[in-house]
C-alpha cells in the first residue's frame, strides 16, 4: 500500500490511486511550462504531485519553492517518485505539504527511517 | 575567530547522528550504495584507490590551536600520522574505515569542526584570502561575509542536489589571493558608502577539463541584496544546469550555453519574484558576526620599540632570507604574518605530521593569537605575529623543520594526491613534484628566480590548478605510460587567465629537466623584475615552446 507522509508526522495508507483530482508533474518539467499548464487548468487541482525521477536530481526542491508562491493555498503540493528518507526534512523545508512513498521504497528503506 | 553558537553546535551534532544512522543503514543494506554515495560525499567521505578518504572543512582556512591539536590526534588515530592540506583550504585524512568515520566526526564536532559539504553536488566549503583581516593591502575584511555565507549555505535544503559541485571564493583586496575568478562564484568586496561593503559577483569560473575565467555578472550588490541574489542564482542553476553530462554540469557551461545577458536576465527575474521575507533578519545576523572578527587592541609603541632591538637578530643570513620570503606586511603596525612552507626538500606538498601539527598549535597559541590559516597553495600562516616575536617563531619553526624559506618560489609546488591516492588520477603527482623540486633546488637559484608558481595535477580535473600556474603540469595516461603536458603563462590572481598548452607531453623522466629549461629560459630573457607571465607575453609561445622541448640550445 502506498503511504502518504504528512508534515506533522502522520502517515496515511493510500489504497489504490492517489487522489482523482490530482495532477502529476515530472520534476524535470521547466517551470514556465508548469506555470502555463496549471493556469490553463485554472489551478483547480487539489493536489499537485511533483514526481522525482531520480533522488540525486534536486530540481524538485527549487520547483517546490517557486510553485508554492503561485499555487492557491487550497492546493496541496506533494513530492513523489524517487525520494529517499534523507530528503524528507528537505522536502518540508522547501514547501512540500506531503510525500507519497511507494510500498516498495517504504519497506526497503525501513518504515522507521521515514519518520523524521 | 568565529565561535559556534548553540544552533551551530546542534546542527553539527545532529549531522553526526544522521551520518551514523546512514552508515548503519548502508551496512545493514536498507540504503543502496547508489543512495549512500551522495550522502557520504556530502559528508566529505570519498572512496579512493586503496581506502576511504575524509575531507574535513576548514571554513575560509581559519583554525585555532585546539582544532589543530584535534586534527593531530585524528591523524594519529585514523590516518598514519599525517594530515594533507588541500587547495581548498581543507585537510584530508586517508585510510579511515567506514565504520569508524562516525566516531571521527564526533571527535571533530567537539572542536567545532565537521566534514559537511566538503564534497558532493552542493555548495562546498567557502574559501577566502588566507591573509583575510590581516593583509596590509586589504580594503574589506571578508571573514564576516565568509562566515555569513557558510551559515547560509550549510545544509541549505534547496541546494543539496545541484547538477554539480558549487564553489565560492571571496576576497576583500584588489590583489586577489583567493583565485576568485576560477570559482563558480567569486565575490570581490569593496568599501561601500555607509560602512557596509558593496559586492561584485563574478560567475562561471572553473578549471577541470573546460577551464573558464569568471565573468563579471553583477556589480555592486548591497549586503541586503546579496543572499536573495545568491539564492536566485543558485535556483536558476539548479533548474537549468545540465544534468545529462557531468562534464558539462558546472555553472560555467550554463553561462557559456545561455549567454551572459540571458542568464543575468533569468537570475534578475527570479531575484525579483522570490520571497524576501526569510532574509529580513539576515543583515542583522551579518552585523552580529562582526565582533567575532574585531581587530585586537595593541600597544603599537611597545611592539615597534622592541622590534628595533630584535632587528639585529634577524640580520643573520638564513633568518633574513626567511623574513624576506616568508613574512608579509600586516594591517597592524608592529605585526607581520608568517607563512609556513609545507614544501620542504623531499617532502609531500601540503603534508604535515601530527608532531608538527601539535608544535604549530603551541606556536600559534603563544605567538599568533591562537590562530592559523591554511592557504590554497597548501601552506599555513601564523597571521598575528608581533615583530618582537619573529626571531623566536623562526627558531621554533626551524625546530620542527618548517622554516623553509621558499614561499611563492619555484619549489613551493602545488600538487594533488595523484595516482598515489586518488581514484580519478591518471598519473602520479607527488613523486613528480618531489623530482622537480629537487631539480630546481640543485640550481640553487631559487631566490634569484623569485616568484614562480608550478602546479601539478594528476588528471584533467585540475585539483592542483595547473591551468592557472606560471608553469602548469598535467599528468595523463597515454597507453599505460605517464605523460605530462605543460601549460605556460596562466594566472590565478586579479588578472586570472588560463595558461597555453605547449604541445605533446613529456615523460616523467624528462619532466624535471624540461621545467628547468623553461625556468632558465625565463631568467635569461626577463627584464629586471618582470614576472613570468609578463615575460611570456612579451616573448611569446613559440620561443617558450622551444625552451620546453630544448631544441635550439
Amino acid at each position: 500500500m502506498t503511504k502518504q507522509l504528512l508534515k506533522n508526522g502522520d502517515v496515511i495508507d493510500l489504497a489504490g490511486q492517489v487522489s482523482a483530482d490530482s495532477i502529476r508533474v515530472p520534476a524535470a518539467t521547466p517551470f514556465t511550462e508548469i506555470q502555463t499548464g496549471l493556469l490553463t487548468q485554472e489551478l483547480k487541482q487539489k493536489t499537485v504531485l511533483l514526481e522525482f525521477s531520480n533522488f540525486a536530481d534536486g530540481r524538485g526542491f527549487s520547483l517546490a519553492k517557486m510553485l508554492k508562491r503561485d499555487l492557491p493555498s487550497s492546493t496541496t503540493l506533494a513530492a513523489t517518485g524517487a525520494i529517499i528518507p534523507d530528503q524528507v526534512a528537505l522536502a518540508w523545508q522547501c514547501g512540500f505539504d506531503s510525500i507519497i512513498v511507494s510500498d516498495e521504497l517504504w519497506h526497503r528503506c525501513g518504515p522507521d527511517s521515514w519518520m523524521v | 575567530m568565529y565561535q559556534y553558537n548553540e544552533v551551530d553546535q546542534i546542527t553539527v551534532d545532529d549531522r553526526c547522528r544522521e551520518f551514523r544512522d546512514q552508515v548503519e543503514r548502508r551496512i545493514e543494506g536498507t540504503l543502496s550504495e547508489a543512495e549512500f554515495k551522495p550522502l557520504r560525499l556530502m559528508n566529505g567521505l570519498y572512496l579512493q584507490l586503496h581506502a576511504y578518504m575524509l575531507r574535513v572543512a576548514i571554513p575560509y582556512g581559519v583554525l585555532n590551536s585546539i582544532q589543530l591539536n584535534k586534527l593531530a590526534d585524528i591523524s594519529d588515530k585514523y590516518d598514519r600520522g599525517y594530515g594533507h592540506f588541500t587547495t581548498r583550504q581543507n585537510i584530508q585524512f586517508n585510510w579511515p574505515t567506514l565504520e569508524e568515520v562516525p566516531d571521527l566526526l564526533e571527535e571533530l564536532a567537539t572542536v567545532q569542526m565537521h566534514a559537511i559539504q566538503t564534497s558532493g553536488n552542493c555548495i562546498r566549503n567557502i574559501t577566502s584570502d588566507p591573509l583575510a583581516g590581516v593583509a596590509a593591502d586589504e580594503e574589506v575584511d571578508p571573514r564576516p561575509i565568509c562566515e555569513w555565507l557558510r551559515q547560509w549555505s550549510t545544509l541549505h535544503p534547496e541546494f543539496r542536489y545541484l547538477p554539480r559541485k558549487f564553489k565560492f571564493a571571496i576576497t576583500g583586496s584588489a590583489n586577489d589571493r583567493a583565485a576568485i575568478k576560477v570559482h563558480d562564484i567569486g565575490l570581490r568586496l569593496r568599501k561601500g558608502p555607509n560602512g557596509d561593503p558593496l559586492i561584485d559577483l563574478w560567475l562561471g569560473g572553473g578549471q577541470g577539463r573546460t577551464p573558464k575565467i569568471a565573468q563579471l555578472f553583477k556589480q555592486g550588490l548591497t549586503v541586503e541584496q546579496l543572499l536573495p541574489y545568491l539564492e536566485a542564482t543558485l535556483r536558476v542553476y539548479n533548474l537549468h544546469g545540465r544534468r545529462d553530462n557531468k562534464y558539462k554540469a558546472r555553472i560555467k557551461i550554463l553561462l557559456a550555453e545561455t549567454g551572459l545577458e540571458a542568464l543575468q536576465a533569468q537570475v534578475q527575474e527570479e531575484y525579483e519574484a522570490l520571497d524576501k521575507s526569510p532574509f529580513v533578519n539576515s543583515v542583522a545576523e551579518l552585523k552580529a558576526l562582526y565582533p567575532h572578527f574585531a581587530q585586537p587592541l595593541v600597544d603599537v609603541a611597545q611592539a615597534s620599540e622592541i622590534a628595533n632591538v630584535i632587528d639585529e637578530k634577524l640580520s643573520g643570513e638564513e633568518v633574513a632570507r626567511w623574513y624576506k620570503q616568508n613574512t608579509r606586511d600586516h594591517k597592524l603596525a608592529g605585526f607581520r604574518s608568517v607563512m609556513i612552507s609545507l614544501k620542504p626538500a623531499g617532502g609531500i606538498p601540503g603534508d604535515a605530521t601530527s608532531a608538527q601539527m601539535r608544535a604549530l598549535a603551541a606556536i600559534a597559541k603563544r605567538f599568533s593569537r591562537d590562530e592559523l590559516r591554511v592557504t590554497h597553495r597548501q601552506n599555513l600562516i601564523l597571521p598575528w605575529v608581533a615583530e618582537k616575536d619573529l626571531y623566536a617563531v623562526w627558531l621554533a619553526l626551524r625546530e620542527i623543520d618548517l622554516a623553509e624559506s621558499n614561499i611563492d618560489l619555484p619549489s613551493d609546488i602545488i600538487a594533488c594526491p595523484g595516482m598515489d591516492y586518488c581514484a580519478l588520477a591518471t598519473a602520479r603527482s607527488i613523486p613528480v613534484a618531489q623530482d622537480i623540486s629537487k631539480a630546481i633546488r640543485k640550481t640553487e637559484l631559487q631566490h634569484d628566480i623569485g616568484k614562480l608558481a608550478i602546479n601539478i595535477s594528476g588528471c584533467i580535473n585540475a585539483c592542483a590548478h595547473h591551468h592557472v600556474a606560471d608553469i602548469g603540469v598535467l599528468g595523463l595516461d597515454r597507453a599505460g605510460v605517464e605523460n605530462y603536458q605543460i601549460t605556460l603563462g596562466g594566472r590565478s590572481d586579479e588578472n586570472a587567465r588560463v595558461g597555453e598548452r605547449m604541445g605533446p607531453g613529456v615523460s616523467a623522466d624528462e619532466l624535471p629537466a624540461t621545467i628547468e629549461r623553461v625556468v632558465k629560459f625565463y631568467i635569461k630573457e626577463r627584464r629586471d623584475d618582470e614576472t613570468f607571465s609578463l615575460t611570456y607575453d612579451r616573448i611569446g609561445k613559440t620561443e617558450f615552446k622551444t625552451a620546453v622541448y630544448g631544441v635550439a640550445e
